[in-house]
């Protein structure tokens, strides 16, 4: 019950209308102190933090910069794959001529 | 931690600061984490959701708006998760049709683990609450938020929240032993 206003009876988020505020609180808190506590492992977290940081870097590249990466490794990649061609042709040929 | 520190934690996160995550992520994340484990009752699915929840964090950084209040923010993105792979399930059982037999209920993931009878009791009557009043209920009176927020994570009025979490509270009540309840104290 963080943000309400309790002086507001305007807000619909704000006093109940019945007028049960203080047992709706006694309710939560008992709640609260009832509940089996859940924290995340260590392992996850280190995952997670390790994951996020890589999607943060990802997030904060300009979408310019990361079409030119994407097509220089293309080039890259198409050159790789030209110069490959190129070695078996040459090797077929060579292979024909003995 | 008030608001004009969560505007400059969501400023920070904007640029892309990965301390403002990390402070972000040891702020909330255990919230996150009980928030999904009990709505959905798997501890095993809540980590997975957990963690899409924190990468989309990381992956909508640079949108969010300078005003973003995180808690809102996290909660609305873990419970949307929770639904969308819950009706996921849904259509793919469908389709199984009758070949599967019908899944028994589960039980809650803190049998084992509660620290007392009147504890497990609770988390079972938990798990037992449909989903709407389970959500409502881990949302204001689990984690603390105003029925108006809420009201805004799960896309209805104020009022409706009002009463949802009204009918939730005595659903738990009623199976609780009234020795053994809040309001005289808790003998266990």
């Amino acid at each position: 019950m963080t943000t309400r206003d309790p002086r507001d009876p305007t807000d619909p988020g704000g006093p109940a209308a019945d007028g049960d505020d203080d047992a709706a609180a006694d309710f939560a808190t008992w709640l609260r102190s009832e509940l089996t506590p859940v924290t995340t492992t260590p392992l996850r977290a280190a995952d997670v933090r390790q994951r996020a940081h890589a999607e943060l870097r990802r997030a904060a590249t300009p979408p310019a910069v990361r079409a030119r990466r994407h097509v220089l490794r293309l080039a890259e990649t198409s050159t790789a794959l030209a110069a490959g061609v190129s070695y078996v042709l040459w090797t077929i040929n060579e292979l024909w001529r003995r | 931690m008030d608001p004009s520190q969560e505007r400059a934690l969501v400023g920070r996160l904007r640029a892309g600061e990965r301390d403002a995550f990390d402070e972000v992520y040891e702020w909330l994340r255990d919230r996150v984490l009980r928030f999904l484990v009990r709505l959905s009752n798997r501890r095993d699915l809540a980590d997975d959701l957990a963690q899409e929840v924190w990468l989309r964090l990381a992956r909508s950084a640079p949108q969010l708006a300078p005003d973003t209040r995180l808690t809102a923010w996290l909660f609305t993105v873990a419970r949307n998760l929770y639904v969308s792979h819950w009706r996921a399930r849904r259509v793919a059982e469908q389709l199984a049709g009758d070949l599967l037999p019908p899944a028994p209920p589960a039980p809650s993931p803190f049998d084992d683990a509660a620290h007392s009878q009147t504890s497990a009791r609770v988390e079972r009557a938990l798990a037992a609450l449909p989903d709407a009043y389970r959500e409502i209920v881990l949302l204001c009176a689990v984690e603390g938020l105003a029925p108006r927020e809420a009201a805004d994570i799960l896309g209805i009025k104020p009022e409706a929240a009002r009463q949802r979490l009204a009918r939730a509270r005595a659903m738990i009540e009623a199976t609780i032993d009234p020795a053994r309840r809040y309001a005289g104290g808790d003998p266990s």
